[in-house]
């Protein structure tokens, strides 16, 4: 077993807005392998986009609150100076944001976008080896490189999308976060960027957290996954053991299951989650899924946040199992 | 019709929502209160101080400091002026004038703008270009030169400056009103009502101007503040209200030539301007705030 | 956007005779006869006729319209009604003045303005930025003839320092009349400048810049203000605009022989050829300004710059 890339230990984060406290994470403990491709599944609002930006440090600086310990390559990027965590951003870790549309800045070609991460974090090349690399890196994408002198508007969402992933891994980073890559996208150009996304992870060897609320594109992609609700992690384990129908599963599993269509099994309606996602400021005591969840028990409903239980490397946290075991 | 209805609905909580939370910023209060203050003086001068001693002339008390008591053994608070007239009283009245000038040239371009920019938005077309073209004349003339040629062939007097500052105003509110209002007409609410056979009028009415009102508000109350600044700067040029009537502009035109004897008389009327500019103004961007909470903090 | 900016380069002079025949008619509303001021208190009815023949002011105002129209055409701006010279002369003078006031205080406006504007987009809920705004706050709502004033009593009466009036002294006596001007649009320009920048640190853009690595220094000058360039721009424009023509007040204070106080003056004296002249420079100027501004957006806006470029795309519905 090879040393983990990263490690996320206990990792909590709060918002305070206008005196309004939001817990958006608490206590997310995960860990990825080299080239491993992990998926982050949920709905939103909970919590996935803070625990990829907080691996940045890119949360707003004066409302926000992180605690825990975040490892990469053996160093605590929490507490680093903003100058070694600069030269982090970008190079080692790189992140692909959910909005092509916003995410390019509009008064630049997309060929200085490009550029500009090659060249701060390598600052001696020359200026035609930095374009060497631009042009390299959009063919990789699938971009004809003349189109480098080109702005962001004069390219559709799905080209835009290719730009960030081209920004993304010019500097083949060791880590990718893509943050829902495709929801903005259409499904036919979804398809292409995930086909793409998954080659170039194959090629680079690239390890890749994956945010997404499509269990499809999860299926197709990931090696792991880690299901989450209300700024935890209630579920984790290899894709086969999330994705295996007969073992157990988080009630919230089994509704995001659920709430998907079945081509194999023809049944007259789709079974969805009751209830709303629970915003952050308004967590509920005890388990935080109990309001919504079928199976909920009185103990579910007070006190600590339910037990872990652990089969190998799958992880449920969930009183229905540790009633089982006990 | 359901979905034509949300926007209103939306609307109306939304007044209680705004009002409490210009409550909770300390700004807000304050600008609140000074506005009130204001509006108390304006509407509450002649309970306060009887207009007749805001215009009476004495030659036996001319400029005194403020804070004197004069041989009839009156306290004069804020002194008098060249011609003995009671400062306190004029900076009163003065009030009332201010207002006068500044709220209902608002309103009336308020009301002239919304009519028009909903017009061009609803029908477009060459109506929306007539309009266009005509705020286009008038907004390549620098505004406050197109308010000293109104003034100047109009001659002195309220409703006069009153017409100046509404046409002077207008192309500005004119093209704001209708950039939010075609964005407005556009929402799927206003076509489902077009589609169901509305009229214009009733469209405009019931979907338009519920919509704009916050751009309107915002708008509105800082045109409030500047067609003040604007009246008491025509009224220093000497083309604001007629002689007797006290207006802050003009009493500092008529302290100028007494500015190093009396610096009371220019700095007196000046502070109230710029207190009263200054409430108006923070009130205007509050509301701003209070509205959309996304631009909060912003200028 | 090109076929839009022609549209607008050719509207022009239809739009200058449009306001000059409004202020015409305007002008003559009120009735007041500018020969009778030009005649000695008692004077002959020849001697009123032969004048009246001489400014062209016995045929009807449509026609004295024309008769503008013609004479500017040749480049005559007319014959002022109070100083019987020519108007163009008088105009010439002055132009150059306003111009010079206007721009040294907008650039002063932006080398101060533009810095602190950031400043406070970047300290946003700091102590510096909350001061700035309630100085701005404070310096926006002071009418500019109150703080002339003001600065009159206390630097040039206190302290001495500057002159009183007039501009004999060369650039001392700019001093208190540009700053009269400059602090109440550069409160209003830092406001505006800090919400620009908010606007564009508030994009996802700039996460996208902070997320390749990019320093704290090149994310807000290379990402964020080149974006806020656009309403920064207009509104400093718009300054310009509004001190060549609104600098009445303030040049009406310090006697500065400026286009501004010509207008006032004009008026006052119903010298209508005058107050065309300066009302035409100063839409001519406004209307330049704008133009400047539309191609300055090109400039930095690749967005606009490809709707320059062809002009097949339909043009902007903001007019």
């Amino acid at each position: 077993m090879s040393e983990n890339l990263l490690e996320i230990k206990d990792l909590s984060v709060r918002y305070t807005t206008d005196g309004v406290i939001s817990r958006a994470v608490n206590h997310v403990n995960l860990s990825l392998k080299k080239g491993e491709v992990l998926g982050l599944v949920g709905e939103t609002g909970a919590g996935k986009t803070t625990t990829a930006l907080t691996l940045l440090r890119l949360l707003p600086k004066f409302t926000s609150e992180v605690e825990g310990e975040v490892f990469f390559e053996g160093q605590n990027l929490l507490t680093i100076s903003e100058k070694e965590m600069r030269a982090v951003r970008g190079d080692k870790i790189s992140m692909i944001f959910q909005d092509p549309m916003t995410s390019l800045n509009p008064v630049y070609t997309v060929g200085e976008q490009i550029g500009d991460v090659i060249r701060f974090h390598n600052p001696d090349l020359k200026p035609n080896e930095v374009s060497d690399r631009i042009d390299e890196m959009l063919k990789l994408v699938g971009i004809p490189p003349q189109r480098k002198v080109e702005y962001p508007h004069q390219f559709s969402g799905g080209m835009k999308q290719r730009v960030m992933i081209a920004i993304a891994l010019a500097c083949n980073p060791d880590l990718l976060i893509a943050d829902e890559p495709t929801t903005a996208l259409d499904v036919t150009i979804q398809a292409q960027v995930i086909k793409m996304m998954r080659n170039l992870q194959k090629e680079m060897g690239t390890s890749v957290i994956l945010i997404t609320h499509d269990l499809g594109i999860v299926a197709n992609f990931c090696d792991k996954v880690a299901i989450m609700y209300g700024g935890e992690i209630v579920e984790s384990g290899t894709l086969e053991e999330v994705f295996d129908k007969s073992k157990n599963h988080h009630p919230y599993t089994n509704g995001l299951f659920g709430s998907l269509p079945n081509i194999t099994e023809r049944t007259s309606r789709l079974t969805p989650i009751m209830g709303l996602t629970p915003h952050p400021s308004e967590l509920p005591e005890g388990c935080k899924f109990h309001p919504r969840c079928p199976q909920c028990m009185e103990q579910c409903k007070s006190g600590e946040n339910p037990p872990k239980v652990a089969d190998g490397g799958h992880e449920i946290q969930c009183h229905l199992y540790a009633k089982k075991e006990a | 019709m359901s979905k034509s209805k949300a926007p209103r609905l939306k609307k109306n909580s939304q007044a209680a929502e705004i009002w409490n939370s210009l409550l909770h910023r300390p700004a807000a209060v304050i600008a609140l209160i000074g506005c009130a203050i204001i509006l108390f003086l304006a509407i509450f001068a002649d309970v306060l101080v009887p207009y007749s001693v805001a215009i009476r002339q004495s030659g036996k008390i001319k400029l005194l400091a403020p804070m004197t008591t004069d041989i009839y053994g009156k306290l004069h608070v804020l002194g008098t002026d060249d011609l003995g007239r009671d400062l306190l009283a004029r900076v009163i009245h003065g009030a009332r004038t201010a207002m006068e000038i500044g709220v209902i040239s608002t309103l009336i371009s308020i009301v002239i703008s919304t009519i028009l920019a909903c017009m061009c938005a609803m029908l477009g077309g060459w109506v929306d270009n007539v309009i266009m073209r005509i705020v286009d004349v008038v907004s390549c003339v620098p505004g406050m030169v197109v308010a000293l040629a109104i003034c100047a062939a109009l001659g002195n007097g309220i409703p006069q400056l009153l017409v100046a500052l509404t046409i002077s105003s207008l192309p500005m509110h004119i093209k704001m009103v209708r950039s939010v209002a075609l964005t407005v007409a556009k929402k799927d609410y206003v076509e489902s009502a077009v589609a169901l056979g509305a009229k214009p009028g009733y469209i405009m009415l019931k979907h338009l101007v519920p919509n704009l009102m916050s751009v309107i508000l915002i708008n509105g109350t800082a045109q409030v503040s500047i067609n003040i600044m604007q009246g008491a700067t025509l009224g220093f040029i000497g083309l604001g209200v007629k002689a007797p009537t006290p207006e802050w502009g003009t009493m500092l035109a008529g302290g100028l030539s007494f500015t190093l004897r009396a610096q009371y008389m220019v700095v007196i009327p000046g502070l109230v301007l710029c207190l009263a500019a200054l409430s108006i103004n923070t009130l205007g961007d509050c509301l701003r705030d209070a509205f959309d909470p996304q631009l909060k903090g912003k200028a | 956007m090109l076929k839009y900016t022609i549209k607008r380069i050719l509207l022009m002079p239809v739009l200058l005779l449009i306001v000059a025949l409004l202020i015409y008619l305007l002008l003559n509303l009120n009735g007041a006869d500018p020969i009778q001021n030009m005649l000695p208190s008692e004077y002959t009815q020849e001697q009123y006729l032969a004048l009246q023949h001489k400014y062209g002011l016995d045929k009807p105002i449509i026609v004295q319209y024309f008769n503008w129209v013609k004479g500017i055409l040749h480049g005559d701006l007319g014959t002022s009604y109070k100083t019987r010279g020519p108007v163009g002369d008088d105009v010439w003078y002055r132009i150059p003045i306003s111009i010079k006031v206007a721009v040294i205080t907008t650039a002063i406006m932006i080398l101060i303005g533009l810095p602190l504007g950031v400043m406070c987009a970047v300290k946003q809920y700091t102590p510096f930025d909350d001061i700035t705004n309630v100085v701005s706050k404070f310096l926006g709502a002071v009418p500019s003839f109150w703080l002339g004033l003001m600065f009159m009593i206390w630097f040039s009466v206190g302290l001495g320092w500057f002159p009183t009036f007039g501009i004999k002294d060369g650039a001392k006596s700019y001093v208190l009349p540009i700053a009269t001007l400059l602090l109440p649009f550069l409160a209003n320009f830092i406001r505006q400048v800090r919400s620009a920048m908010l606007d564009c640190i508030r994009q996802d853009y700039i996460r996208t810049a902070r997320a390749k690595g990019a320093s704290e220094s090149r994310v807000i000058y290379h990402e964020a203000l080149k974006n806020a360039m656009l309403p920064i721009i207009t509104f400093a424009g718009g300054c310009f605009a509004s001190m060549i023509g609104g600098a009445v007040t303030v040049e009406k204070l310090f006697a500065i022989p400026g286009i501004g106080y010509k207008v006032v003056e004009a008026i006052n004296t119903r010298d209508i050829p005058t107050m065309l002249a300066c009302v035409m420079v100063l839409s001519i100027l406004t209307i330049v300004m704008q133009l400047i501004i539309d191609l300055s957006y090109a400039f930095i806006d690749p967005r606009v710059r490809s709707t320059f470029v062809s002009v097949k795309k339909k043009k902007p519905t903001k007019a």
